[in-house]
């Protein structure tokens, strides 16, 4: 038996009386790039929040490589949506990127001249190299994202989750952000993104999960991102044609 | 040698010893506030802060209650800010619970809870000023604060806790910065968020009850928020903007100390609190991070490389 | 009789109708999540108050409003710069400026003698409600008497002044406050300008804040704009019963409070006395505190 990076057994996520996230299980595939669809609302933040335990299940199971996240929590890297943080905060791009190191730095321990040194090199891994010095809130929303990523990297994660990490980027952030996800799945890695955008699925994800309260569809996109899937998601016949995507 | 100015000559420490421990003692409470009132305000916990300050009123009043009642000075340091520390954590459990609880927002809730403890203290206030047992006029320091009739002990000891809160905000300095940027990011890599907030509060607490002899607990506040809103202008590092806040803080209630100490009647607490905000204004216009000229400088170089 | 005409209906007047303009006006700092604009109202109008005494050298109300007003719109001019051009986080500019204009307003006071003659901050701290009175009272006659009720209290004058326009432009406007209240956004896209209400809200914020503060104290001030509407939002939905409502409690507060302030002491044959401002403003907050009780027991939701 494989042990997935990611297992949800039944999980059901309620805010007040109204179930955000009905029933719903998932063996993620053990490395890749999977994005996980739907509607607004459909409850996608709320699968990757109950995850990470930032909102209760009302029901259900999460395992992280088998084990529950507490235990696992040097294994993943999450990355926010962007507009979750302040960006008038007093902190460089080089100053959240080593954010991503405080864990191993550990408790009543400063950070080090070394470990700034280390977050400059993932910040070059996301062509954000000369932008170190420059406070969070003076770059451009594809920027912050990058950095946003950049941390995620330093924390040398085996299983990546990312809220809506196209939203609103650049061109060249698209492309950078892409690069380093195939490199993350070579080196073994499970990326996993809340995604909003469907044109673009089938030329970054190679796994998707169609989600609308509960799990409509999951698997390969070449077999599971098909029209019908995609309309039984939506509730509405699309007039999309993934095929020609 | 020219005879010094008056103000001069306490300022440059060559007044008695005992003004001198007291201005150091000072100075250390304004570093504390200004170190602990970055991550106050970067939580924003600021507001939270004025209402638990204003709610140690009816704690002050009824620890000097219970020295009277049980033989004790009324004036006896520990009762007076044990029942300030008590009555103070009763209310920001108090503004927890009903944001968290009832639908009530959480503006209503500090506004409510420093309102209704503020008014209870008062009704004690004027309870103790009919006893007749004397000493009562010296609660009045609490409000607006004074460095007159001030002992080197209580100097030292507020000086003491001083460099303890700032020894923690030190060792906990990035954990602190953490949940204040991402407090969700900080929390899904298994940091105890609500523990560091608490930390966060219980430093507040601290510096307040430490800071009532000398600002006073209407204008505490102001140390906590003030010195951080100037520091930011001067770095876009959270490090470097906590000893700036420090920094300033620390020169204010100095400063302060030193205006209070050659004119006794003036309230300590204001003195320290516009000198403060003077430096806020500076920093706000002469800030080398984001203050208005640089801002302007690299606005006109921006247009002129276009 | 002759005592309570002259010493105990004049002060419960002042409280309760201190406490009723407050309350009124409070409602919307509620709903639109200023609650602590009330605060900074009673911490910033003090040193326009003293500058204003000082250079007219009277207590007229006219002096007290211009000066207070002058101080108020200064503080929200400050706020805004601070907000806008340097861009301070709301609460840190907001919390800097209200309590350096009350640094300054204390200094000011010590400074210029005021303190000893004129105003006492520990007055402005605690409410002083006790010094309305009304000498002129002889029987229940005087109360029909155009001579007797010349020599009210100037406070009274001042607080149903405030009270009548504060009520006007509310029930003027409360279609548009109701709208600004719940749903900002709505309103923009039917034309009510969110920012202009807005601007309303906070004069009238302000003028309660004047017409109360000299009597009342900063205190009262706060307690009666947050506690009264408070209580009422725990109980309803629907706006204008939270209003009522909310002017029930204050009244409640005013008149019951008074009576404790006066009927402990006498209880207990004059030993303690108890200021009334603190009683009346301690009691909102006790009804404030059985309504979310009885609220939460009730199941009324949390609204987002």
């Amino acid at each position: 038996m494989t042990i997935h990076p990611l297992s949800v057994k039944n999980l059901t996520v309620r805010y007040g009386g109204r179930a955000a996230l009905d029933n719903f299980s998932w063996d993620a595939p053990e490395r890749g790039l999977a994005a996980i669809v739907g509607p607004n609302g459909a409850g996608k933040s709320s699968l990757l929040k109950a995850v990470l335990g930032l909102v209760p299940k009302a029901a259900g199971r999460v395992e992280i490589f088998g084990k529950p996240i507490s235990e696992q929590r040097d294994l993943i890297a999450y990355v926010p949506q962007r507009a979750s943080v302040d960006w008038d905060f007093p902190a460089t791009a080089g100053d959240v990127v080593a954010m991503g190191l405080y864990r191993r730095i550990g408790w009543l321990r400063p950070v080090r001249a070394a470990d700034h040194a280390a977050a400059r090199k993932y910040l070059d891994m996301v062509r954000l190299g000369d932008f170190a010095d420059r406070q969070i809130g003076a770059l451009s929303g594809g920027q912050q994202q990058r950095v946003f990523l950049a941390r995620a990297l330093a924390q040398q994660a085996k299983l990546f989750l990312l809220d809506e990490p196209f939203a609103g980027v650049d061109a060249v952030t698209e492309g950078v952000m892409t690069g380093v996800f195939r490199e993350l799945r070579n080196a073994g890695s499970l990326v996993v993104c809340v995604h909003h955008d469907l044109s673009s699925v089938q030329e970054i994800f190679d796994h998707v999960v169609l989600l609308h309260r509960e799990m409509i569809a999951s698997g390969p996109v070449g077999t599971t991102f098909t029209p019908e899937n995609i309309s039984r998601t939506y509730g509405v016949p699309l007039a999309l044609n993934p095929g020609n995507g | 040698m020219a005879e010094l100015h008056p103000l001069l000559q306490v300022l440059l420490l060559q007044a008695g010893y005992n003004t001198i421990v007291v201005m150091l003692g000072a100075a250390a409470l304004g570093a504390a506030t200004g170190v602990v009132g970055v991550f106050a305000m970067l939580r924003r916990r600021a507001l939270v802060a004025d209402a638990v300050a204003h709610a140690t009123l009816p704690g002050v009043a009824l620890g000097f209650i219970l020295a009277v009642a049980l033989g004790f000075s009324g004036r006896n340091l520990s009762f007076l800010l044990s029942g300030a520390a008590l009555t103070a954590v009763l209310a920001a459990l108090s503004i927890q619970w009903i944001a968290n609880r009832t639908r009530l927002t959480e503006d209503t809730a500090i506004a409510s809870v420093l309102a209704t403890f503020f008014a209870f203290g008062i009704v004690l206030l004027t309870v103790i000023q009919t006893l007749k047992t004397g000493g009562q006029a010296g609660l009045d320091i609490y409000l607006l604060g004074a460095t007159a009739g001030m002992l080197r002990e209580e100097a030292i000891t507020l000086a003491l806790f001083a460099i303890a809160v700032a020894l923690i905000v030190a060792l906990l300095f990035k954990e602190l910065t953490l949940i204040s940027f991402d407090a969700d990011y900080a929390r899904a890599h298994g940091f105890p968020v609500r523990l560091l907030d608490l930390a966060i509060l219980a430093l507040v607490l601290v510096v307040v009850v430490i800071g009532l002899r000398i600002v006073g607990l209407v204008l505490i506040v102001a140390l906590l928020i003030t010195p951080p809103a100037a520091a930011r202008f001067w770095s876009d590092h959270t490090g470097r903007m906590t000893v700036v806040s420090g920094a300033i803080g620390a020169f204010s209630a100095y400063f302060g100390a030193a205006i209070s100490a050659i004119s006794p009647d003036t309230p300590t607490g204001a003195v320290i609190v516009l000198v403060a905000f003077f430096l806020l204004l500076a920093s706000i216009v002469f800030g080398t991070a984001r203050g208005l000229l640089v801002r302007a400088i690299g606005a006109r170089n921006l247009r002129r490389a276009a | 009789m002759i005592s309570f005409l002259q010493i105990d209906l004049p002060a419960m007047l002042v409280g309760t109708l201190a406490a009723l303009v407050c309350a009124l006006i409070g409602n919307f700092l509620v709903l639109t999540r200023q609650s602590m604009l009330g605060d900074a109202m009673g911490h910033v109008v003090l040193p326009g108050i003293v500058i204003a005494f000082v250079l007219a050298g009277t207590t007229a109300t006219w002096v007290m409003l211009t000066g207070a007003f002058a101080a108020a719109l200064f503080s929200a001019m400050l706020v805004e710069f601070f907000r806008r051009v340097a861009r301070i986080e709301a609460s840190a500019a907001l919390g800097s400026v209200f309590t350096a204009m009350f640094a300054l307003g204390v200094l000011l006071l010590e400074r210029t003698g005021v303190a000893r003659t004129t105003f006492d901050v520990h007055h402005i701290l605690f409410g002083n409600i006790e010094t309305a009175i009304w000498p002129a009272a002889t029987g229940v006659a005087s109360l029909f008497d155009p001579t007797a009720l010349a020599s009210l209290p100037p406070q009274l004058g001042r607080l149903a002044f405030g009270l009548a326009v504060v009520a006007l432009v509310v029930v003027l406007l409360f279609k548009e406050l109701r709208v600004i209240s719940f749903d900002p956004d709505f309103a923009r896209t039917v034309g009510i300008p969110p920012q202009i209400i807005g601007a309303v809200v906070v004069t009238l914020a302000a003028l309660a804040a004047v017409v109360s503060l000299s009597a009342v104290g900063a205190i009262l001030l706060v307690a009666m704009m947050v506690c009264p509407p408070a209580t009422a939002r725990m109980l309803t939905d629907d706006l204008k019963t939270q209003v009522w409502l909310s002017l029930l409690f204050a009244l409640a507060s005013g008149v019951f409070g008074y009576a404790i302030a006066v009927l402990v002491p006498l209880a207990f044959g004059y030993e303690i006395s108890l200021g009334a401002a603190g009683t009346i403003a301690v009691l909102s907050g006790l009804f404030q505190l059985v309504a979310m009780l009885f609220g939460l027991k009730r199941g009324l939701p949390k609204l987002t």
